[in-house]
Order: structure tokens, then sequence, then C-alpha cells
């Protein structure tokens, strides 16, 4: 009898159990690649229709308002959607800048509001795709919203089990849509083509990589000052320029793609690009290493009642070229020790530049020493923990850069 | 005493116990020390490892003294009809709320990660029948689900770990052991209280085959576990650091949506989180039910041919509990709570039982 009964209520519950309840169907996602975060007001308003439809103006506006009983609108966020039957395929001879395909290949909704709960709710009011974050690759905030503070701004994208900690996050000056609204030349989505960037720093020392939502957060939870890169983009092109410096959570400056390279440096997170130095064989012809490896050991050391810290920085790497001909043949020992004295005492320099400029003109630790201060030194870390920012602009800070080159090369 | 149909080869202690052990607290144990230990909680969670294995040494010797006894046969002889039922009753409750709450945890980890608008309740309805199907079929299927089930979950927790180094920062855990005596100390408990699995030795002994090894693939089985639970919570704090972790539900967990391996074949880690998580969900929530069955078919002398409609009873039962709290924080609370019961009734029923197996034995001796 009983295993009848328990055969009906599983036969019965067949009916109600047999259907994927999580089904959506592929087509019915709308997969958001980006999302750019302005302040509002004003409505940003890129240079490309965010509709498609010819009306960026006025109407673009009304639709775009989210209205709640929360305060009033503060932020503006746009999301962006490929348009996946736009999309160039592989077989295709052309893609980017809509080669061969018409209009725009994504959709740029974007809504304002105070909470962004809310503002993606309120999307879906205007499509009938649902807004699905799993494949997010950007987040795009301007300099406005940055320096207002992301502690406002990042808890939907942190508490939302759709988004990952993968996902880069960029700084813009001006409007963060408009980065989103740039048509590539090559990829199909400007998402893409922005999340690509940073993989460039393999070959280049200048682009920050690696600052991500989750490595942002880690920053934010412990207190950390950090860089985040910043982009800026024309009709067809995105470049990542320099980087934001953040104090905290909020923006305090931005800083160049020099200081990028050497927050790198000191951070151990270099990973390739090319180093370059003027001389020794022409005071004007400059001598580039292109780097293998650069490791970088910081150090806390006593000075006095407080600290100091010394910072060894060991640069492997094959010579990449001079700008001068006459240079070609007279390579020798000596002039290699010569060149990797060059560099060395270039990078060192660098450092020190930077190093001073971070602790005089932005006040922020861009370099985590306090992460370090706090490993190795904890009971000096416990008296000055509170008064950090003012005890770091007066740190000395001792650097010193050793250069050995692997390779020459064809050219002797 | 119920007749053994099914006979275990001890070897299979070895997965039961690593599954067991790692259970849910795996995925918890962040949780419960990091307020305390900060940093050094892998400290902790090594001393009460330590402990713990001490501590279910006196067990294991008490199961081994009366063969083709488990755990509510023992005490029942030792403790008497009466008394031996009123000590079992707590246990049966720390037994079912620890299999309900556990599958509970299990649902919120799969509704985040795989099925977001399921309900709650389907889920959970379901892995309920599952498992009281399994216990149904008895101790020899329950071992041979769990040894099928062990390399693979064992093999993904490994490579996600492994994976998982690649963003490790060893100055997230530093500084090792400083000022922060007092904090370990107080963790030490809460790291004790974690590790929950220990007694299904008492409750699998007496179905061995031969009792030959039987203590060594335990020993075997609790290191691994350890080790295991101690690398997880390494690989935790070397990827978020204290701070991070302190903001997390599940920080072990959030570790396959941070890391990520572009152009390969495996992308994200979350699959490896389900392989992971599946089995050893489904592995704890059975042993521990079927603890609770044999407690309760004891206390009732319940013989083996009706075991089953006290299974079927105890679906009702797992599933009120798994409903019971209202969010994950709550799970976690209710958790601990059981956990402070289990800390309780294990740390004075266990020595009580090994004073009066000694005390008999000595008895038996003289005679």
């Amino acid at each position: 009898m009983l295993k009848k009964i328990l055969f009906i209520i599983m036969m019965t519950s067949v009916l109600f159990i047999s259907k994927a309840w999580d089904a959506i169907e592929i087509e019915a996602r709308g997969y958001v690649l980006g999302v750019a975060i302005d302040e509002y007001p004003p409505m940003p308003d890129g240079e490309v229709d965010p509709t498609g439809v010819g009306d960026s103006g006025e109407d673009n506006r009304k639709l775009g308002t989210t209205k709640t009983d929360l305060k009033p609108p503060n932020y503006a966020l746009t999301v962006q959607f490929p348009i996946i039957k736009k999309a160039t395929t592989s077989m295709s001879s052309s893609g980017g800048s809509g080669g061969g395909v018409e209009g725009s290949k994504t959709w740029q909704i974007t809504q304002t509001g105070s909470s962004f709960a809310k503002m993606n709710e309120e999307i879906t009011s205007r499509t009938n795709l649902l807004p699905y974050y799993e494949h997010l690759q950007v987040i795009v905030i301007s300099d406005a919203v940055a320096r207002k503070g992301l502690n406002d701004v990042l808890d939907f994208f942190v508490r939302d089990p759709e988004m990952r900690r993968r996902v880069f996050v960029f700084i813009t000056k001006g409007e963060a849509k408009k980065v989103l609204d740039v048509v590539p030349r090559i990829e199909d989505y400007s998402s893409i083509y922005l999340s690509k960037l940073p993989l460039s720093s393999k070959v280049n020392s200048m682009i920050l990589d690696k600052v991500d939502l989750g490595e942002m957060l880690t920053c934010l939870h412990s207190g950390e000052d950090f860089a985040l890169p910043v982009v800026k983009a024309t009709k067809d092109e995105i470049k990542i320029d320099g980087c934001a410096i953040f104090v905290k959570d909020k923006l305090k400056a931005f800083g160049n793609e020099t200081d990028s390279e050497i927050i790198k440096l000191i951070k151990n997170k270099t990973i390739g690009g090319v180093y370059a130095a003027l001389g020794p064989i022409s005071g004007n012809a400059a001598v580039s290493l292109k780097i293998i490896r650069a490791k970088s050991k910081v150090t806390p050391v006593p000075v006095g009642s407080g600290c100091g810290f010394d910072i060894d920085i060991k640069i492997d790497g094959n010579l990449e070229g001079f700008t001068s001909q006459d240079t070609q043949g007279k390579l020798s020992k000596d002039l290699i020790r010569e060149i990797e004295e060059k560099i060395s005492r270039h990078e060192e320099r660098l450092c020190r530049e930077v190093i001073e400029k971070a602790q005089k003109e932005y006040g922020a630790d861009v370099f985590s020493l306090d992460r370090i201060l706090r490993a190795k030194l904890p009971d000096y870390w416990n008296t000055i923990k509170d008064q950090w920012h003012t005890v770091f602009p007066n740190v000395k800070v001792n650097v010193h850069v050793t250069t050995e080159i692997r390779q020459i090369g064809n050219v002797r | 005493m119920a007749p053994i149909k099914d006979n275990l080869r001890p070897v299979q202690i070895f997965p039961m116990t690593v599954a067991v052990f790692l259970g849910i607290n795996m995925f918890t144990i962040h949780h419960k020390l990091i307020g305390t230990a900060g940093q050094d909680m892998w400290i902790s969670v090594i001393i009460g490892g330590i402990i713990t294995y001490l501590y279910s040494l006196p067990l294991y010797y008490i199961a081994r003294q009366y063969p083709g006894n488990d755990f509510p046969e023992i005490t029942m002889r030792l403790l008497g009809k009466i008394f031996g039922r009123i000590v079992l009753v707590p246990l049966t409750v720390f037994f079912i709320t620890y299999a309900g709450l556990g599958l509970r945890a299990f649902t919120q980890v799969v509704r985040v990660f795989l099925l977001d608008r399921t309900p709650t309740f389907a889920v959970i309805l379901l892995m309920c029948i599952v498992v009281v199907f399994t216990i149904n079929k008895g101790i020899f299927t329950i071992c041979n689900m769990t040894d099928i089930l062990f390399p693979v979950f064992l093999t993904a927790l490994v490579i996600f770990m492994l994976f998982s180094v690649k963003n490790a920062d060893i100055s997230r855990m530093e500084p090792i052991l400083h000022d922060n005596t007092a904090g370990l100390l107080k963790s030490i408990m809460p790291a004790v209280r974690s590790f929950a699995g220990y007694g299904v030795i008492a409750y699998i002994l007496r179905y061995m085959s031969t009792m030959k090894k039987t203590f060594k693939w335990f020993t075997l089985g609790m290191s691994l576990s350890f080790f295991l639970i101690t690398a997880a919570v390494i690989i935790t704090l070397l990827n978020f650091g204290p701070e991070e972790i302190k903001t997390m539900v599940y920080p072990f967990l959030a570790l396959s949506k941070t890391v990520e391996l572009p152009n390969t074949l495996v992308e994200r880690l979350e699959g490896f989180i389900v392989i992971i998580w599946i089995p050893i969900s489904f592995i704890t929530v059975t042993i521990f039910t079927f603890m609770s069955v044999r407690n309760v078919a004891e206390i009732f002398r319940i013989t083996p041919e009706n075991m089953k409609i006290v299974t079927y009873l105890f679906l009702p039962i797992l599933l009120f509990i798994a409903m019971y709290a209202s969010n994950s924080l709550e799970t976690l609370e209710y958790l601990e709570y059981n956990m402070t019961l289990g800390t309780i009734l294990a740390s004075s029923l266990v020595p009580a039982l090994l004073v009066i197996t000694l005390v008999k034995r000595r008895r038996k001796s003289n005679a």
C-alpha cells in the first residue's frame, strides 16, 4: 500500500517538477556586457544614438527617468546589450564599425535613479530582454561619481549572484556612457574591446591590469588606497590613459602613464613591457629594454622612532633597440653594463619621482606600503594605523634598481 | 541487535570520514572563526582538528569494544534502557537538525550558483526524497554512493584549490600570531564545534567485515579532511584577506567567482563548486539522517523490517527544519546553536561512556 502511495506521489510530482524552473530562453536574455555609471543630473548623452532609432534627445531623457518614492535620482546607469543578430560572424570579411552591417551592434539603455536595483528593474520596462549580468565585462565609472565615493555605487554589483569579481573597473574623465558608445573598428562591442585592453599589459608596462572589482573591494574593505585604470574614448577608439588614484573609496587625483608604470613595478605587478633610457652611447639616443621579469621587494626598516622602506627592484630584460644606427657593431660587455646602469638609474629616478608625487601631491599610498607594514612590523603599525595618511607623506623610501640584460638580439 | 546484512570493507571508512568531516564545515567554518581569530584562523583550524581527532579516539575505542553494536546499541547497553533512551533523544535532535540545516545551506548555495529561480522548497523536497530513498537502501548503498562520489569531488576540490592559488597574496595572512593569542584561543572551541562528523565511526564500525585496518583508514580520513579544510581556509585568506572575508556569507564558494582561466576549456570555476558541493552535501545529509534513524529505531526498539517507516517519518521533519530558517544568516546562526548542542553532548557523553566501558572491562578481567 505504502509503495502504491509513494508511486502515486512520485508520478504526480513529475507534473510539477519536470520543468526547468530557471529556464529562460537564450534569446530572451539581455546579456549585459558593459555598465557605465554617471552622475545625474545631467542626463548623459553620447554622440551615438543610444536607442538606435534616431532620438537621443528629449524622448530618451523622458524614458530614462525612474520615478520612485526614494530620494531624487542622482545616478545614471547605462547598460550595454549586444544586438546578437547584427554581430559580425568570424566568416565575414569585415567587422567592427558596422562593416557590412547597418546600424549599431549594441543597444545602450540609460536609466536614472537613486537605487541601482530599481534602475535595473526599470530597464526591463524598456526592453523585452531580461538583463543578465553573468557575462558582464566592464564597469566604467565617471570621475564625478568616483569623487563622490565608490561605496555608494558598488553594493549592487557585489551582492547580485550574477556578478563576478573579475569584472574590470575603469574610470573616465567626463561621461562614462561615452566609452560604451564607442563603435570599435575591430571588435563588435565596445565592452569586449575595453575588457581586452588590459591584456596588453603583457607588452605594455604602463597599463594597470588585474585591477578588477574583486581587487578593488579587497582594498576598500581593508582601508587601503588603490589605483584604477583611466580610459578616454573617441568615436571609434578607447585608450587606457594613466590611472585614477583613490584614497579610501574616493577619487583623489589622476596619475599619468609613468605613474601607472611605477605603481605596477613597486607592487610587483609588472608582467611585460619596455623600459627606456637615454644614452649611454649618445646623449640623445634612447636605449630600450624589453622586460622579461621585474621583481620588487619592499622591506620596512626602522628610521629613528619611525619607519622607512627599502625597495629593491630587479629587472631582467632583452635589449630591444637603440634609436641610433651608430650603435650597431659596438656592443661590448662594458657597454652592456653601462646600459644596465643607465636603465637602473633611470627607473630609480622615476620611482623616486612617483613616490614623492604620491606622498606630497596625492597623499595616497597606492603602493600598498601599509599592507606591508601591517604584515611585517605589526607593533609599529598598531601605533600609527589611524594616522597613516598623515605619516605616509613623510615616510622615507629608498629605491635601488638593478638591471640585467639577457639577450642582445641579432646585432652586436 | 539488528542482524547485519551488509558488510563494509575497512577502506570504505576513508571516503566516508572525509565526506562527512568536510561536510558543510568546509564552507561555513570561515564565518565562525574570522571574527575572533582574524588572519590566524587557519591555526585555530589546525588546533581544533588535532583536539577533535584526539577526542574521537575514545569513541573509536568504545565502538571497538562492542563489535556488532552501533552507537545507540552501545549507549543502551552501557547506560541502561531508560537513561540510554534519555541520552539518545537530544543526540537525535542534534543529528537531524544538522542534516536539515545542512540541507538548507546546500539549497541556498545551489540557488546562488545554479537555480536562482527554483523555489527553495522544490530543491529541498527533491534532495529529501533522494536522501530517504538512499537510507532505505541501507548503509551498504550509502557507503557505495560515497565511494563513487568521493574521487569526483576530491579531484574537483584539489583542482579548484590549485587554480585559486593564482591570485594568492601571502601578505594577507600576515602578521602570523601577533598580539592575537586571546582571539586564537577564543576561536579554538568554535573550530572544534565545526567538526561534527567524527561520530560516524561509531555508527558504521558495526558493519565492517573485519576490524583490521579500520583505525588506519579512520585516521587517514580524518587527516585528509583536516588538511583539506586547513588548505581551504588558507587559500581563502590568501585570496581575500580577513577584512574581506568578514563581509562574505560563503567565502570559499565566492572563490569560484574570483578565479577565471581565460581562453581555456574551463574558463569559469562555478562548475567545480557544483561538483564539490552537491556530493558533499548529499553524503552529509544522508549520513546524519541515517544516524538519527538508527537512534530512533533503537529508542523505540523498531525491528529492521520497520526501519523504512521511521525513515519516511523523518522526511517531514527534515523538510520542516530545512524550511524553518528565513535566510542564509539565520541558517548559519541555527547551525552554530546546534553545533554547541552537539559539543555539549559529545563532551559529556563520550567521557561517561569511556569510563563505564573501562570500569566494566576491569570488572570483567577481575572476574
